[in-house]
């Protein structure tokens, strides 16, 4: 497959902590790739590396074909940034720092920059010193859009914006993608990346647990099971692959490993079966599996 | 030449920054100079008149707080000039150049701004070069205005232009020993404090090396102040120790540009260390919140002082016997009689430190803006601590 972000290995540490633990990553040319781990797991740091600001370690990191901190300026004329936590000139105002930032980068499309400013509703006229967090960060994002390159990384780069303009962002992350552009998106927001991205990639401590297409997550884990029975099914629960089987409002509900799915199904025709609904796993129950300690202990094993 | 892509477009952002703030710093130091030629002028109107102050300047609490004393025996109201007043308009332009440089530097650095612009097609360098070029601009700035100033109200202009490149030559030096400072540390704060360090070495050494022999001792030499002391300007001028200063900004600076092509953006040299996991039980009222948020100041001031009192008592004694020669107008400051010298030079050392003190509590107390700026006031009155409580 063709890629535009190679990752194998990597490794940071900052004094005596680490916060990249051999760290794998690959995102596909044309490929939105969603990007997603608990605060201080280790996404920024990744991001930063790919874009030459940290140098890693060990481990191999490449963006482009390019060597981020080797070939840092060369890289950079074909991907844009947006970081999450965004801090402007105070006494510049935001169609300044947009034209500053545009510049600074180059492949700039003036008209496009117009039509940003308008979708986002943004007042470009305004010092950046009474910007609110969300405003600041229609500034970043109008600057990244803006340009015509390659690569899109944007991190967590909806934070403050209020849902309207979270769609305006959504439908220009659309476009992105019908152009044939990759990004690759941090994110907390699960329906976000749920609705934009083709893969994703869960990292935990600084290490990739879990990466895939949507699809192969869910069949990785598990499905929501919840069936009315002429027989009490409780017995289903000794069988392997089946948990937290419980009886809700006479109806039998119970999660079941997709590796499994076959095998219980079939057990449970045995109960005679009236009513059957199936779940599939939501990103956020993936994304919780990955989270919680608790459930920690389930081997999922590495995907694709 | 990669490393310092968009160089130049940065330098028109720090220009744009500060389109108020430099012009201000540079014309305030050009018309102090010639506010202090022009007032001595008036002060000791004939030769006589500056022959009877300067006699002060040669006691060793002056020298300290002068220069080296080129011309003193036989002084022009220009020589005074740049022997009294010129120390003070030195420091004013070192003070210009560190803010300068962290302002540009690690302070964008610190809020996440230098990550923004390095995401875009800037070279590695760019930041610190165009940082640089920024002090550049400022004291070619301030060598032009202050020269105008100074030879167009009557002063020898080759020699203004000679006192005014020294005091450029001390901001370059800065500006450079700043940069390095701001590799050292992740934190604008403590660069501008390192920065401020040095300087404040710089001006103790002079200041002793100056006490122990006339014109300067080998150990004046140490301290970049002296470079630009020792150019003799007005009197017998030379321009070569400037060279001194452009060689150590020069060195200075390729330290700062090794160590910026070698660290992460946001680090600094020195990593940091994990913290307490519970606030101590004294951190639960903003004097004890503003006690430990100033606490390296509080213990940098703390030391400082210590050792510059040190200082003073140790020559308490040889400051003494030098004064006895004094005129009667000066020993009225110094006690009113030569029993009292101890007294009246100690007094005099104690209403300095006061005045030092008072710089410390001038810093201190801005931070109540700062803090207000930053928006951390705001989630501390949302407690019940009232903004009267607040300032502690």
């Amino acid at each position: 497959m063709n890629t535009v972000i190679e990752v194998e290995n990597l490794t940071k540490t900052f004094g005596t902590v680490t916060a990249l633990d051999e760290l794998d990553l690959t995102v596909g040319r044309g490929e939105v790739a969603g990007f997603l781990g608990p605060n201080g797991a280790g996404k920024s740091t990744t991001i930063r590396v790919l874009l030459g600001l940290l140098r890693a370690d060990a481990g191999r990191a490449s963006v482009l074909g390019l060597d981020p901190w080797r070939d840092t300026v060369e890289l950079h004329q074909r991907l844009a940034y947006v970081p999450g936590d965004v801090s402007l000139w105070p006494t510049l105002t935001g169609g300044e720092v947009i034209d500053l930032l545009c510049r600074l980068r180059g492949n700039v499309d003036p008209a496009r920059r117009t039509e940003l400013i308008d979708r986002f509703e943004l007042d470009p006229r305004k010092k950046c010193r009474t910007y609110s967090k969300g405003n600041r960060q229609k500034v970043a994002l109008i600057a990244g859009l803006a340009s015509d390159v390659e690569l899109l990384i944007l991190d967590e780069p909806t934070s403050g914006l209020d849902p309207l303009m979270e769609q305006v962002f959504q439908r220009c992350i659309d476009e992105v993608k019908q152009q044939g552009r990759s990004v690759l998106l941090s994110s907390h927001i699960l329906a976000e990346v749920e609705k934009l991205c083709d893969t994703v990639t869960i990292i935990r401590d600084g290490r990739a647990v879990e990466t895939g297409t949507l699809e192969q997550l869910r069949h990785l884990t598990r499905s929501t099971i919840t069936a009315a029975t002429d027989r009490d099914a409780a017995p289903l629960a000794q069988l392997p692959g089946v948990h937290e089987l419980r009886i809700e409002r006479g109806r039998t509900v119970f999660e079941v490993d997709n590796a499994h799915l076959d095998e219980v199904i079939r057990a449970l025709a045995e109960y005679g079966v009236r009513s059957l609904e199936s779940a599939p796993p939501s990103l956020e129950e993936l994304f919780l599996r990955h989270y919680g300690d608790s459930r920690e202990s389930d081997p999922v094993g590495g995907a694709r | 030449m990669r490393a310092l892509r968009a160089t130049p477009a940065l330098l028109r952002l720090n220009l744009r920054r500060d389109r108020i703030k430099l012009p201000a710093w540079v014309l305030g130091i050009a018309v102090m100079t010639m506010y202090f030629g022009n007032a001595l002028k008036l002060a000791y109107p004939t030769e006589q008149d500056i022959a009877n102050v300067a006699s002060f300047a040669n006691s060793p609490a002056a020298i300290m707080m002068s220069g080296p004393g080129y011309g003193m025996d036989n002084p022009t109201l220009e020589a005074f000039l740049a022997n009294q007043y010129a120390l003070y308009l030195m420091v004013a332009a070192a003070l210009m150049n560190i803010l300068l440089t962290v302002r540009h530097t690690r302070l964008e650095e610190e809020g996440g701004r230098t990550e923004l612009i390095l995401a875009g097609v800037v070279g590695r360098n760019a930041p610190l070069t165009a940082a640089m070029l920024t002090a550049l601009v400022a004291n070619t700035a301030l060598v032009v205005a202050g020269t105008l100033a100074l030879a167009g109200t009557g002063f020898d202009t080759a020699g203004s232009l000679l006192l005014l490149t020294g005091f450029a030559a001390l901001g370059l030096v800065f500006a450079a020993i700043t940069a390095l400072m701001c590799q050292v540390t992740e934190h604008a704060r403590a660069a501008t404090g390192l920065a401020a360090a040095v300087l404040g070495a710089a001006f103790l050494i002079r200041g002793i090396g100056d006490l122990t022999a006339e014109h300067g001792s080998a150990l004046s030499w140490l301290s970049p102040i002296a470079w630009s002391q020792q150019t003799r300007v007005f009197v017998d001028p030379r321009w070569w120790p400037l060279t001194l200063s452009i060689g150590f900004a020069g060195a200075a600076l390729v330290g700062a540009y090794v160590l910026v092509g070698r660290r992460d953006v946001g680090a600094g040299l020195v990593a940091p260390r994990l913290g307490a996991a519970e606030a101590s039980a004294a951190l639960s009222h903003p004097f004890t919140m503003a006690l430990r948020l100033q606490r390296g100041a509080i213990i940098g001031w703390a030391v400082g002082l210590s050792v510059a009192g040190l200082f003073y008592g140790a020559f308490t004694e040889s400051i003494a016997d030098a004064f006895g020669d004094l005129p009667d107008d000066i020993l009225v400051i110094m006690g009113g009689a030569e029993d009292n010298l101890v007294d009246g030079y100690l007094g005099l050392m104690g209403f300095t430190m006061a005045f030092l003190v008072s710089c410390f509590a001038i810093l201190s107390v801005r931070r109540l803006h700062s803090e207000e700026q930053a928006g951390r006031a705001d989630p501390v009155l949302a407690t019940k601590t009232s903004r009267a409580g607040w300032m502690g």
